[in-house]
């Protein structure tokens, strides 16, 4: 008995000590203040999860970002987020796009991830000098963009298919890239699926990506840390307060 | 062979075993029924990932038909439509089969 009540106090400390260990794996603060207001949060279902997002300072001034989700949930997945960090920070090193940076880390993660495991991701690098940002999106979440000028949130999806699914034959086949110009006042919002299909537990639906968009609309005017917040307590008000099911994610940056 | 409900990391063992043992009768074309699949989780989805490659070397089919709009939206959203082929019916699913 008494072993039994060590045992269950073991496992809880390493999970607590999981969580801790996670929550170092994604930045408090984002660089870059002069030109960018970011923000991020991640809150995981279980005691870790396998949600991230990171950034890293490129050559001539410009600023990667990265927003993943790795399959399955809990400890295994947070062990593979780290796994992501690693290839996101040493890919980073050298200067490369959104679409090549994309095609090696899908050599990566196949080389890392078991078969059954794969990685939905969207990478964005923002230039201040251009007053654009770039990105790659592979099988993940659409992100949505508010442009200023038109007072409009745009959707970007197309194709793109997950890290570590296929060789990087069929995965550079359907890459999804862009470039779009970032003004003041544009606000990008990147999110991983658990705040996209967060359900009403009464009825089953879906928050989805058109109240997404409407939330970004409304918040449109607020600071990056505040229309995360805001989005997150839509969502949360929509779940009715009941416990997340999958990890949630979301990562605003917005254009000063 | 038919999914039934949600596809989560349990039912995905489930599943995994099944094509393990059609694969093991040397069946390389697989038809799945997704007509009562509800929800399918990412664990779900590595199942089918896992398999991918085995099914292109095999020159096989794993066909996927009668997928409800929402779990079909989560193949595309994941690019998986574009290496694995969705059929509105079995019937389509056959003849997909049989062109080849």
């Amino acid at each position: 008995m008494v072993k039994e009540v060590q045992d269950i106090h073991h496992t809880r400390e390493d999970l607590r000590i999981a969580r801790e260990v996670q929550g170092t794996l994604i930045p408090a603060e984002f660089p870059m203040k002069k030109y960018y207001d970011i923000s991020g949060s991640s809150l995981a279902a279980e005691e870790a999860g396998g949600d991230f997002y990171d950034f890293q300072k490129l050559p001539d001034s410009k600023l990667a970002l990265i927003i993943a989700d790795i399959s399955g949930k809990g400890i295994s997945a947070a062990f593979h987020v780290a796994q992501l960090k690693g290839i996101f920070q040493t890919l980073t090193i050298d200067a490369i796009s959104p679409a090549e940076f994309m095609r090696k880390a899908n050599l990566s993660v196949r080389r890392c991830f078991k078969k059954s495991l794969f990685a939905t991701s969207t990478y964005l690098e923002l230039d201040p000098s251009q007053q654009i940002f770039s990105y790659c999106r592979a099988g993940h979440c659409p992100t949505l963009f508010y442009e200023a000028e038109t007072d409009q949130v745009h959707t970007l999806s197309g194709e793109g298919l997950g890290l570590g699914i296929a060789d990087n034959k069929i995965f550079t086949s359907n890459i999804d890239d862009g470039e779009i110009a970032f003004h003041k006042s544009d606000v990008i919002v990147m999110f991983t699926d658990g705040v996209s299909e967060a359900r009403d537990p009464a009825t089953g639906e879906e928050f989805g990506f058109e109240r997404l968009a409407s939330c970004l609309h409304r918040s449109k005017q607020l600071t990056s840390q505040k229309i995360m917040k805001y989005i997150s307590a839509e969502v949360d008000q929509f779940v009715k307060s009941t416990k997340a099911v999958d990890d949630l994610t979301i990562m605003v940056i917005k254009a000063l | 062979m038919s999914i039934i409900g949600e596809l989560d990391a349990y039912g995905a063992l489930e599943v995994d075993k099944t094509i393990e043992k059609m694969l093991q009768k040397a069946h390389y074309n697989i038809c799945i029924d997704c007509q009562e699949l509800q929800y399918i989780s990412s664990a779900g989805l590595g199942v089918f990932i896992s398999y991918f490659e085995l099914f292109q070397e095999k020159k096989g089919h794993l066909i996927f038909y009668n997928l409800n709009d929402k779990v079909k939206n989560v193949f595309q959203l994941l690019g998986l439509e574009k290496i694995m082929k969705i059929t509105k019916n079995l019937e389509e699913a056959q003849m997909a089969i049989n062109e080849s």
